[in-house]
């Protein structure tokens, strides 16, 4: 049962032409795989996205909520049935309903893991496949994708991002008439929908008449050889990854074609298509650092000229950055710095450089990856690789895909590039934790632990409980129990209406995003040097506080300066906070590391005694320098045997090593050794900040 | 529960000292459900969930369905229930009856199936069947939803706010419940900014902002006391003694709402909106609509026919200082002289052009 609402009439809708043309085409030949709008809230993605069903008199938007759960995804066992009558039989799931019509996930990157793999899973295969309580049942499930998402709230799963056949973003306009019309037409809708629509019927009926013509035209299309070399350049020259995007790409040209009444496909066709089918799979193949991410999302303009760019200065500008990203990258070209960003310093193999991080780390995470909520590396692990065998450069850069966050970023790159100028302390390049970070924060079995003993979180699924079960899935049970023959079992006086036995137990799997409790640990004395360089630094931490803020951690904040450490901010949940105290922090001084090391050890020690569920990471942005001594020994010494019991405590640790200039100590190295920590050059992301075109 | 309601008695909205923002705010929902709610921001203890509920107490009754657990408007065919919708198709006429708009709370830590309702238990067990159990998102429908301490609301119940406030419906497609229902109510949230912050997306679906501030005036302070203490000792008596106003009051509101689909507004006043809006460089397009459609109310609010530059600077006020920000925890900080020297430029020069004339209707 659904309550239908009026629906704003898609062509009413101001504006918005590459949304309104990549949702056609995804009807039109849903060979495509649907289309992923992003951007900013409050631009009317999702009313397009309804608008569009009320275009086709044969299809209908299927609403996957966010909250949905397993079973009502995939199918299960009819228990109502089962018990009235005896019998098995299959409930068809949400992805029965959606075979055939437009199945629309609003806020798609907020959907927990185990759904968005099923929907990936069968958004890829076309097919549901259920084998539970006895009954195994299979079904077709062709569903044009649609999803629309707000990239403020965190990167898309790359498993499900490749699913999109199509990319769009929004942004909301900035022009004065056109907004002026805006407003006109929705408050003209919010005062009487019907008349609203009744007004816009004829432009409809034009329009569902010009994608029905479309849709039927569209096997007339014919691909050549030359539309096929073509796709297979531009997709070359966006470096996408897999050959899925040639595949979308010609489909997507075939539908253009269709929707041009043509039966054939034009470069223009092709071109525009490009501009619709490959964004969201471009490798950051320039950018050569893990846990870094271009803010300028990567265009297909800036590999190769498709001809609609409006500035040329933009283009010339994206060109030299390609160039200088390319002399970065090659080890030949100038000088290769020794340590990666992110770079792991095992203190177990001993490896301690950059060479061999690549691959080396790859095979070391992907056990623990898969079991993570926010896992990266099991995911893309299905991206297939297309440049195998290319040099240690290329592996790091592998590196910040597998994070998951690199390929879609959109709303603050492109356009975003802009708003960053304004900004102080902003910078084009944003600063994110590296994926060994990540590692290390998953490490700490959380998880797990919450996941059975509250009942908060969000349901997933039912499970048969280990141990005691304290969250009762009743409905799973009833399945359970309902799944035996229950022609002996009398209902009468039992005030029940199935037995269940022991082995029907089921409980609930709940899954909740559990952030992280960041410790930053500011060196702000006048070892870190000039303002230019505090901005930096003060940048960095702005960025990684967003990337803090998407996964829902806490933070907190000590600085040390002069004599003394000092606890800026305690835990948090604003991010928002901690951004405004640092800002006004004083610099200068001597740098007391060992009793800032000390103030963050016990803080964060405190905090576990407190909490036992507390997942700390302690973030230290440093030059790993110490002048001044805690019990009159030396200020080294005494910082890094802090660093060592911080290690032995078992909190994770990131050193991001601020140190610059000719002559070079290391200490900060030496720090991340004693730490057992994660080690990064703050230099590494200067250098790409510098070379990023909008520096 | 509730210290500031006695024996069911709700502290009379017109006794309230002072806050005079909120009470506008919250009025002004009242008179307009679709303004989007109001989220209040400030230190504990500033008696924003009583003027709420006295805001509910003092709102004069609406039509329901009769026995409607949505409580539908009957004449709202756009947004009826399936029940409702069943019994008009199965020819039977919907009985209308008279009532109160009610505060539906949600607790910080209520649990999923609380919210969106979940599969009558009893029922499963007793008899194998299915029948879905409503949850807090079912009362709400029509209702002032109010979540106290809403920025520690945890991550999935933000989510599940945000869906059922951008459709106006509540899907629940969870443990073999398959069930939707309309969700319309007017959101009111309070937070201490001090906790933690809003998540940007919810923030920006809540239409209006006030920041609270504990009165500091010595003289308000103890007459706030002294109301208190008399409505603790003789809460009859107390709402008897603001009757008169509270009747005034409900009356204004009742007017309002029946002239607010006349109000009318000029294209100067859309070109104000919209470039304002432009030069604020807010996100998307809600605060425009926020901003005239909150002007409008407050045009009938004032008995007006028309809306006035003032009106959209009032209105500005409310509607525009969440909605500054460019991307999280980048505050954008309404700068109200700003806003105010952005009008009357605006205005100076519109004096200058012929004025263009034209008018759309527009309720909520
Ligand atoms: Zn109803």
């Amino acid at each position: 049962m659904k309550a239908r609402s009026p629906i704003f009439p898609f062509p009413a809708v101001t504006g918005q032409e590459s949304v309104k043309k990549a949702l056609i085409l995804g009807v039109i030949n849903p060979a495509i795989g649907g289309v992923l709008i992003s951007g900013e809230k409050g631009t009317a993605k999702s009313t397009l996205v309804r608008g569009l069903a009320a275009l086709l008199p044969d299809r209908e938007v299927v609403d996957l909520p966010l909250n949905i759960s397993a079973d009502r995804l995939v199918g299960s066992l009819d228990f109502e049935y089962a018990i009235a009558s005896g019998q098995r039989r299959f409930e068809p799931g949400l992805l029965q309903r959606a075979d055939g019509q437009i199945l629309y996930v609003d806020e798609v990157n907020l959907l927990n893991e185990p759904i968005a793999n099923i929907l990936a899973q069968a958004a890829a295969s076309g097919m549901n496949v259920v084998e539970q309580e006895g009954i195994s049942f299979l079904h077709p499930t062709r569903f044009v994708l649609v999803g629309t998402m707000n990239p403020e709230e965190g990167a898309l799963r790359p498993q499900l991002l490749e699913r999109f056949g199509l990319f769009v973003e929004v942004d909301g306009c900035r022009e004065a008439e056109e907004r002026k019309e805006i407003i006109r037409r929705y408050l003209a809708f919010e005062a009487d929908p019907q008349a609203c629509v009744r007004k816009w019927k004829p432009s409809m009926e034009e329009l569902s008449r010009r994608v029905q013509e479309a849709r039927t035209h569209l096997v007339q299309v014919e691909v050549t050889e030359d539309n096929l070399k073509l796709a297979v350049d531009l997709t070359a020259a966006g470096h996408c990854a897999g050959n899925r995007a040639e595949l979308v790409l010609i489909e997507a040209a075939r539908a253009l074609a269709a929707w041009g009444g043509r039966t054939l496909i034009t470069l223009k066709d092709l071109q525009e298509a490009a501009h619709l089918a490959l964004p969201h799979r471009m490798r950051t193949a320039e950018t050569g650092a893990q846990g870094t991410e271009t803010g300028a999302q990567q265009r297909p303009e800036d590999h190769q000229d498709f001809g609609q760019k409006k500035h040329p200065e933009e283009r010339k500008r994206a060109e030299q950055r390609n160039r200088e990203h390319r002399q970065a990258d090659d080890p030949s070209a100038g000088e290769e710095p020794e340590d990666g960003v992110g770079a792991k310093y095992g203190t177990k193999d001993g490896k301690s450089s950059g060479e061999g991080s690549g691959n080396g780390q790859r095979s070391k995470a992907a056990p623990e990856d898969n079991e993570s909520s926010e896992g990266s590396l099991a995911e893309t692990g299905s991206v297939p690789s297309s440049d195998e065998g290319e040099g240690g450069a290329d592996d790091r850069s592998e590196g910040s895909e597998r994070q998951g966050r690199s390929a879609v970023q959109p709303t603050w790159g492109g356009t975003a590039a802009e708003r960053i100028e304004g900004a102080e302390e902003r910078f084009a390049i944003r600063f994110t934790f590296p994926p060994l970070v990540r590692k290390a924060r998953k490490g700490s079995g959380k998880r797990s632990r919450t996941r059975s003993q509250t009942g908060q979180g969000r349901f997933v699924r039912a499970a048969r409980p280990q141990g005691k079960a304290r969250d009762i899935a009743l409905v799973a049970i009833l399945r359970a129990a309902a799944s035996r023959p229950q022609e002996r079992f009398s209902r009468e006086g039992t005030g029940s209406a199935v037995k269940v036995l022991p082995e029907d137990l089921r409980e609930k799997v709940r899954e909740k995003r559990i952030g992280h409790t960041i410790l930053f640990l500011v060196d702000l004395s006048g070892s870190m040097g000039v303002e230019r360089r505090i901005k930096v630094v003060k940048g960095a931490i702005f960025s990684l506080l967003e990337d803090a803020y998407q996964k829902r951690d806490k933070v907190a904040l000590i600085a040390f300066r002069g004599n003394s450490a000092e606890l800026i901010l305690g835990i948090t949940r604003s991010v928002e906070r901690a951004r405004k105290k640092l800002q006004v922090l004083p610099t200068g001084g001597k740098t007391p590391l060992a009793q800032g090391l000390s103030l963050s050890y016990e803080f964060l020690q405190a905090a576990r005694a407190q909490d036992a569920d507390l997942a700390p990471l302690l973030v230290i942005i440093s030059d790993g320098r110490a002048n001044v001594s805690l019990h009159g020994t030396d200020p080294a010494e005494e910082a890094l045997a802090i660093a060592g019991r911080i290690g032995q405590a078992g909190i994770p640790a990131w050193v991001i090593d601020s140190e610059q200039g000719f002559i070079r100590l290391g200490l900060a190295l030496k720090l991340a050794r004693s730490l057992g920590g994660q080690y990064s050059r703050l230099e590494d992301w200067e250098r790409m900040v510098a070379m990023s075109p909008k520096a | 529960m509730n210290a500031m309601e006695i024996q069911g008695r709700a502290y009379p909205f017109t006794a309230l000292v002072g806050q005079e923002r909120m009470k506008q705010a919250l009025i002004l929902n009242g008179i307009n459900p679709g303004l989007g709610g109001v989220l209040i921001r400030g230190e504990k203890g500033t008696a924003k969930s009583t003027a709420v509920r006295a805001l509910a107490d003092l709102l004069p009754a609406r039509n329901q369905v009769k026995g409607c657990l949505y409580a539908c408007d009957p004449l709202d065919m756009a947004h009826l229930c399936a029940a409702c919708r069943e019994r008009l198709a199965a020819g039977e006429t919907l009985v209308t009856e008279s009532g109160k708009m009610r505060v539906i709370e949600l607790p910080v830590s209520a649990t999923e199936d609380r919210v969106v309702g979940t599969l009558d238990i009893e029922q499963a067990l007793k008899t194998g069947t299915k029948k879905f159990e409503a949850g807090i998102l079912a009362q709400a429908n029509r209702n002032i939803l109010y979540v106290d301490e809403v920025n520690l609301l945890e991550d999935h119940l933000v989510d599940l706010l945000l869906d059922a406030a951008a459709m106006g419906v509540n899907t629940v497609e969870r443990e073999g419940v398959s069930f939707s229902h309309p969700a319309r109510f007017v959101l009111v949230g309070t937070m201490n900014p001090e906790e933690g912050d809003l998540r940007p997306q919810l923030l920006d679906r809540f239409g209006l902002v006030v920041d609270v501030i504990g009165e500091r005036d010595p003289v308000l302070r103890m007459e706030v006391v002294r109301r208190r203490l008399e409505f603790e000792q003789d809460p009859e008596a107390f709402q008897v003694r603001y009757a008169p106003e509270q009747e005034k009051l409900r009356r204004r509101i009742r007017a309002a709402q029946e002239f607010l689909p006349y109000v009318r507004w000029n294209e100067q006043i859309l070109e104000l909106v919209a470039r304002l809006a432009i030069h604020l460089e807010v996100d998307g397009h809600r605060a425009d609509l926020s901003l005239v459609k909150t002007a409008v109310t407050l045009a009938a609010y004032e008995g007006r026919a028309s809306v006035s530059v003032q009106d959209v600077l009032t209105a500005a006020k409310l509607a525009l200082p969440h909605r500054m920000r460019r991307r999280p925890f980048e505050e954008g900080v309404l700068e109200w002289a700003e806003v105010e020297k952005f009008v009357r430029q605006f205005t100076e020069a519109a004096e200058e052009r012929p004025a263009q004339q034209g008018s759309v209707q527009v309720s909520g």
